[in-house]
């Protein structure tokens, strides 16, 4: 077996997300790629919820659509996941002792709950089903022990006997009943990798390029970033703060980068409205910030934990006026945190608001990637004056000093010479109001000529460029969709792949030879088709552009893609 | 050693007598007497007319948006503790679109000054009623007069734990530079809300009212509900440092080793690897 796809189902509060968690732990350190998706509910106790593993011998970014083994820990579990289950598939329930097999698959009853009450701990039935589970695929028993104690490491001997035990119950229960089931899992080798989420991978690579500021206000799926940062960036001697809301998140950001601080914040789309004037000013008074927006399906509180690619308008035009913003959009887990590192040295080199958008299919769910490559991240300040540089200068320091490649100097406040007014009205090359409409032109083309050349290490990423057909994606869409390629060139089908990471400013003419003379299809999980309208508007497809497109909430999947692409070709 | 000269900054557009001449005098003056170099400090203001402050006077100055001096305000103290950081703006900005910033800039105790130009009405938009503006006002937008009630800053800093909170007024600039002084030695937060009058706008809050009707605390109340009391009792018409009290900042409760400066040399290669092993 070269893949396994595992899902563990019950109710909110029943530790469905630790369960997985171990699991997904468990095929990591066994030496296989894991990519993980959960499905919850708004609420805390009650409603289904389940957690999706795939383990694959190869990397992959996504987590599949069907199912080996389903852990059905409450009633809905069998019942909201049945059109999953693959051919053979297990569903395992707690009960007595049953084998019975329905319409393609297993469905096995074996006493979880007695059992965990026999040995005297009734909290112990997941990590029977684990156990259960790791039988099932032969992962070594050993390994399982020695997880076990890392994770419980803090919890004290009597809990990590306690689940040693439950895990070796479920061993047993298998080389009772399920036997023949059992098969084995290949994993490809044991090389140092790691288990990640996008929300961390970012927040670690933000940390690494230097950013010692946050601020925001709780929301899923974004939420993560900064609890992990409340951790990390004391020892570097910067804080987290959680603030009274969104607006006050982007504007002590802002006034952090003023102050010197790498900064910046996180949120999901209503939080990104409430900061939309705040937007603009970093715009005007050209103070540098990242904003993530970790987006989840909208408009206004609509599904706040489910997938939707829809706040890309958004963040192309949010605030009113025109000023100069960058949009980055990793399109892997490994990407957002090369991306989240290069945002800052974006926003810094060109004084405006960077975005990292994520969506919630990477936010909140995890996948293997290479250990960190230091050589990638480089911390780049920009124009930033120092005591003696602006010694040297002859006059006065202007703060918008109008400059070819429209970037002016910067000062930091606290510096002796640099005094001088950063200002969100329109304003001259001193900072100071102004409404001359000369000064107002020139300074305007100065600003928004700041980004005409921006562009990051990899604005975009492209296989199969000879294809008749290319496909474009953005974000966490790109997994499935390499999948559906890849099952349709197996069949002879011509298409090529082009991920997009950097949205806004498009790189327009790198991206021109891989659209040109063929076949578009945009795939992405909005109901306007948001992305292929932005493409649209730079590039001349309007006559050989598709679309596809899903807004149910939920992330693609490699059949439905697979199917409507073969109607397309 | 700098001269008020050199916190001069651009030509000012207030109306003759305005009464924010005043208070940017006071602050410009208390600046000079502490010792303070324009570049050690910063004056970040939201919009309205008083908000031009930070355009009037030289320092590190950001001129922003409605009602958001206060959030830049802390997140630039946050991220350079050294500087002296003054936030600063009018009734409308502060006690309107700002108030809740307000209240948690109170009770976060970060340690700036929060000056307000409290004129009683708004006047950058020409004279339409303000949170501030008393009952029964008359105003562009209140022509039956105001049926609402006025904030009462002073009270509401109190019972929100305000460790600084004091009341000056236009017109007795030598007090008003006084207590700007004393609010920016206090390790905290202060609120100095200053009667500052718009004499374009507000024909009933002039200085003549104000001569007539404010009472001055020479001793800041040791209790807050004291002053509480005796600020309803004077309907907020006080003037001087109603309330002072030692506490930590919230910065120094933090203990944080601050560092802000980012090195643009390689990245810590310990610190990566221990992390990567949470990951493993
Ligand atoms: C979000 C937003 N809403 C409205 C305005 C318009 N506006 C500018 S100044 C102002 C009122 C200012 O009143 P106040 O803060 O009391 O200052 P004053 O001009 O009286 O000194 C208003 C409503 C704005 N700039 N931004
Ligand atoms: S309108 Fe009022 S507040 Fe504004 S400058 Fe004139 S007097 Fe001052």
């Amino acid at each position: 077996m070269d893949s396994l796809e595992w899902k563990v189902g019950g109710q909110q509060g029943e530790g469905v997300d630790s369960t997985g968690e171990i699991f997904a732990k468990m095929l990591f350190r066994h030496g296989h790629y894991v990519t993980t998706y959960k499905q919850f509910m708004s609420r805390i106790k009650g409603g289904h919820t389940n957690y999706k593993i795939r383990a694959t011998s190869y990397s992959t970014h996504h987590a599949g659509d069907g199912l080996d083994i389903l852990l059905a820990l409450d009633d809905d579990s069998y019942k909201v996941n049945k059109h999953e289950l693959n051919n053979g598939a297990l569903v395992l329930f707690d009960g007595e002792v049953s084998i019975e097999k329905t319409e393609g698959h297993t469905l096995v009853h074996l006493p979880l709950k007695q059992i965990a009450k026999d040995i005297g701990n009734p909290l112990a039935k997941n990590m029977i089903a684990l156990g259960v589970s790791g039988a099932l695929v032969s992962l070594p028993q050993e390994e399982f022990f020695a997880l076990i104690e890392d994770q419980f490491a803090k919890k004290g001997t009597k809990i990590i006997e306690a689940n040693k035990t439950a895990v070796e119950k479920g061993y047993e229960l298998v080389a009772e009943h399920l036997s023949d089931s059992v098969r084995h899992l290949n994993a490809p080798d044991a090389e140092k990798r790691m288990l990640i989420s996008a929300n961390q991978a970012v927040a670690f690579g933000s940390l690494m390029a230097g950013c010692r500021f946050l601020s925001a206000y709780p929301i899923t799926p974004a939420s993560e970033i900064m609890e992990w940062l409340s951790h990390e960036l004391p020892k570097v001697g910067g804080t987290i703060m959680q603030v009274e809301d969104e607006i006050a998140g982007i504007t002590f950001a802002i006034g952090a980068s003023f102050a010197g601080a790498r900064s910046m914040t996180s949120t999901s789309g209503p939080g990104l409205s409430l900061k939309t004037e705040a937007l603009g000013m970093a715009g005007m008074s050209e103070t540098p910030i990242v904003i993530v927006d970790s987006q989840r399906a909208g408009p206004s509180t609509g599904l706040p934990t489910k997938f939707e690619q829809s706040d890309l308008q958004h963040v192309l035009h949010a605030s009113h006026g025109e000023f100069p913003r960058i949009v980055l959009y990793p399109s892997t887990i490994e990407d957002s945190f090369y991306l989240a590192a290069e945002a800052f040295n974006m926003a810094e080199n060109y004084q405006c608001p960077v975005f990292l958008l994520l969506d919630l299919g990477m936010s909140m769910n995890k996948s293997t990637i290479m250990p960190i490559d230091a050589k990638r991240v480089a911390v780049n300040r920009g124009k930033v004056l120092t005591e003696s540089d602006l010694e040297q200068l002859k006059e006065n320091f202007q703060r918008y000093q109008f400059s070819s490649d429209g970037i002016s100097p910067r000062a930091i406040p606290g510096t002796p010479g640099g005094v001088h007014v950063t200002s969100s009205n329109e304003h001259a090359e001193s900072g100071y109001i102004t409404e001359e409409p000369d000064i107002r032109t020139k300074i305007m083309e100065k600003r928004m000529r700041k980004i005409e050349n921006a562009t990051c290490q990899n604005p975009f990423y492209v296989s199969n460029p000879e294809a008749d057909t290319m496909v474009v994606t953005m974000g966490s869409t790109r997994g499935a969709v390499e999948e559906a390629i890849r099952a349709m060139s197996s069949e002879g089908a011509s298409l090529g792949q082009l991920n997009i990471q950097q949205l806004h400013p498009l790189p327009t003419d790198a991206l021109r030879p891989y659209l040109a003379d063929k076949k578009v299809i945009v795939v992405e999980s909005n109901y306007e088709g948001q992305l292929l309208n932005w493409l649209k508007q730079h590039l001349p497809i309007h006559d050989r552009s598709y679309s596809i497109r899903q807004y149910d909430g939920n992330p693609f999947r490699v059949d439905t893609i697979a199917s409507q692409l073969k109607e397309l070709v | 050693m700098a001269t008020v000269k050199d916190f001069k900054g651009d030509v000012s557009t207030w109306c003759p007598g305005c009464g924010d001449f005043s208070v940017m005098a006071a602050l410009q003056r208390a600046a000079v007497n502490m010792g303070l170099e324009p570049h050690q400090m910063s004056v970040i203001s939201g919009i309205g007319c008083s908000s031009k402050i930070s355009e009037y006077t030289r320092t590190y100055g950001f001129h922003g948006i409605h009602g958001r001096s206060l959030p830049v305000a802390q997140g630039a103290k946050m991220a350079n503790p050294e500087l002296t950081v003054i936030a600063s703006g009018g009734d409308g900005d502060g006690y309107g679109i700002g108030v809740g910033h307000f209240i948690h800039a109170v009770r976060r105790n970060i340690d700036i000054t929060y000056l307000v130009m409290d004129n009683q009405i708004y006047g950058l938009t020409k004279g339409q009623t303000s949170p501030r503006s008393q009952h029964d006002f008359v105003t562009k937008t209140t022509a039956k007069g105001n049926k609402e009630y006025p904030v009462d800053p002073i009270s509401t800093a109190l019972s929100n734990g305000g460790t600084f909170i004091a009341q000056g007024y236009s017109g007795d600039v030598k007090n008003l530079t006084e207590i700007i002084e004393k609010a920016i030695s206090h390790k905290g937060f202060s609120l100095v809300n200053v009667f500052s009058p718009c004499v374009t706008f507000n024909k009933i809050n002039t200085y003549n009212f104000f001569k007539d009707n404010l009472v001055h605390i020479d001793q800041a109340f040791s209790s807050r509900t004291e002053a509480i009391n005796y600020v309803k009792e004077h309907n907020g018409l006080v003037t001087g440092i109603v309330y002072e009290e030692e506490q930590q900042d919230f910065q120094s409760q933090l203990g944080i080793d601050w560092n802000m400066h980012v090195s643009s040399g390689d990245m810590d290669a310990d610190m990566i690897h221990e992390i990567e092993k949470t990951f493993m």
